[in-house]
């Protein structure tokens, strides 16, 4: 049985009585396909819409450049903008792309690879899409992914083609529309050729 | 159109389509009965139409804005409050003072959204609503309510819940309890009075001359 609610607008966060487990939430996801679902720590489920066509469409070229270099570089792995991260503050969060170390990768058993990655990856990348408020996705990555381990992040705010780069212990770097990005740390040697990602 | 237009129009466009989805609430993972909060709050219309696609599910919303959702009745309940809901309903035609209605939402003045087995309500004051307003839960308090204990309600809440429709303007408010035969009369400014396994109830206040016969219930 499923009770539905039509014309919802969005965002909307949704906070049960009693929270939803992994699972729940996995399956939760799934009978709502294609919105996207995050989980708060403090349990509340955020009903996002599914991803713009631009924002889509920039989205995956960052995660296939991440990709064809973590390939050949061989260091690490890369997913996608629809996996779900585990963080010890309880929170579920995807990133838009995610590049965790062979090391971490290794140590997850079979089960935990089926449910919500259970770790922060390495490097975590975030595009603002027009409906996305920067404070919002500025604290995500301060609060959340660098707060939970991870060894760098960039933040493409793609309307003002601004990158900010954040690393552990240091104020957030800003570069204006840099022709490319230089990773450091767990993904020193990657480059993000910005002209590229604008097309 | 420059760049500039362009992103203006594709920002409107994202935010214009930044609605109406579809959002299925499996029950497997929210067993009822099951209280949610939406952030933002559901709007009123919201609401009625998350009431009406889901009517296999009783829905209320509390003062605090949480949606509250619970089974509908089992049987048992369902037969003797459609008896009840008859008596009430022929006794206020003759009596000619107010409304009968079953399975009513009404928007109360603490902000929640109240259904009850059966109400009734002064017509003078439901007339004071248009047409178009009683399409959906009118912004008012019923004047006279009856609950009905079930097994899967949880007493404490049904009785947070009496008060709650007294100080929200209810005159008069029963509850009954089919498993212990008792009915529990709540008024504005009393302690709640409790009948054991009384044969009939007297209406007092808004329903004076009513009286219900309790023999169908109990059986």
């Amino acid at each position: 049985m499923d009770m539905t609610l039509s014309s919802l607008p969005l965002p909307v966060r949704l906070r049960p009585d009693v929270p939803m487990s992994d699972l729940d939430l996995i399956r939760f996801s799934r009978e709502n396909r294609p919105l996207r679902m995050e989980r708060e720590p403090n349990g509340e489920i955020l009903i996002m819409s599914p991803t713009g066509y631009k924002t889509g469409k920039l989205n995956l070229k960052v995660g296939r450049f991440l990709d064809e270099w973590a390939e050949i570089d061989g260091r690490g792995v890369v997913c996608d903008s629809s996996t779900g991260f585990k963080l010890a503050n309880g929170a579920v969060r995807s990133p838009d792309a995610a590049w965790v170390s062979n090391e971490r990768d290794a140590k997850l058993t079979e089960q935990e690879q089926e449910g919500f990655g259970p770790l922060c990856p390495d490097f975590v990348i975030e595009l603002t899409s027009p409906s996305d408020k920067l404070p919002d996705v500025w604290k995500k990555i301060t609060e959340e992914w660098m707060a939970a381990g991870a060894q760098l992040a960039w933040l493409i705010d793609v309307k003002n083609r601004t990158v900010t780069i954040f690393r552990p212990g240091e104020e957030p770097e800003t570069l204006f529309d840099p022709t490319s990005v230089q990773g450091d740390g767990p993904v020193r040697g990657f480059e993000l050729v910005m002209g590229r990602v604008w097309g | 159109m420059t760049e500039a237009e362009d992103e203006l129009e594709f920002d409107r466009m994202e935010r214009e389509a930044d609605y109406a989805f579809r959002l299925h609430l499996p029950v497997e993972w929210m067993p009822l009965p099951a209280r949610v909060r939406f952030d933002p709050p559901l709007t009123e219309s919201e609401l009625l139409r998350f009431s009406e696609t889901n009517d296999i599910v009783w829905i209320e919303r509390e003062a605090d804005g949480a949606i509250y959702m619970r089974p509908i009745a089992p049987t048992i309940v369902a037969m003797y409050s459609g008896h009840i809901l008859a008596d009430v309903s022929i006794w206020a035609e003759t009596d000619g003072r107010g409304t009968c209605c079953g399975r009513a939402g009404w928007c109360l003045p603490d902000g929640s959204m109240r259904g009850a087995s059966i109400s009734w309500i002064l017509t003078e004051k439901l007339n004071r609503f248009t047409k178009e307003e009683r399409k959906g839960f009118v912004a008012t308090a019923p004047d006279f309510v009856i609950e009905f204990m079930s097994s899967h309600h949880d007493r404490a809440y049904l009785e947070q819940k009496m008060g709650q429709w007294i100080a929200n303007g209810v005159q008069l408010a029963w509850l009954i309890d089919s498993d212990s035969r008792t009915v529990t009369i709540y008024r504005p400014g009393e302690e709640p009075e409790v009948l054991i396994d009384p044969s009939s109830i007297q209406g007092t206040g808004p329903v004076r001359g009513f009286e219900l016969a309790m023999g169908r219930v109990w059986e």
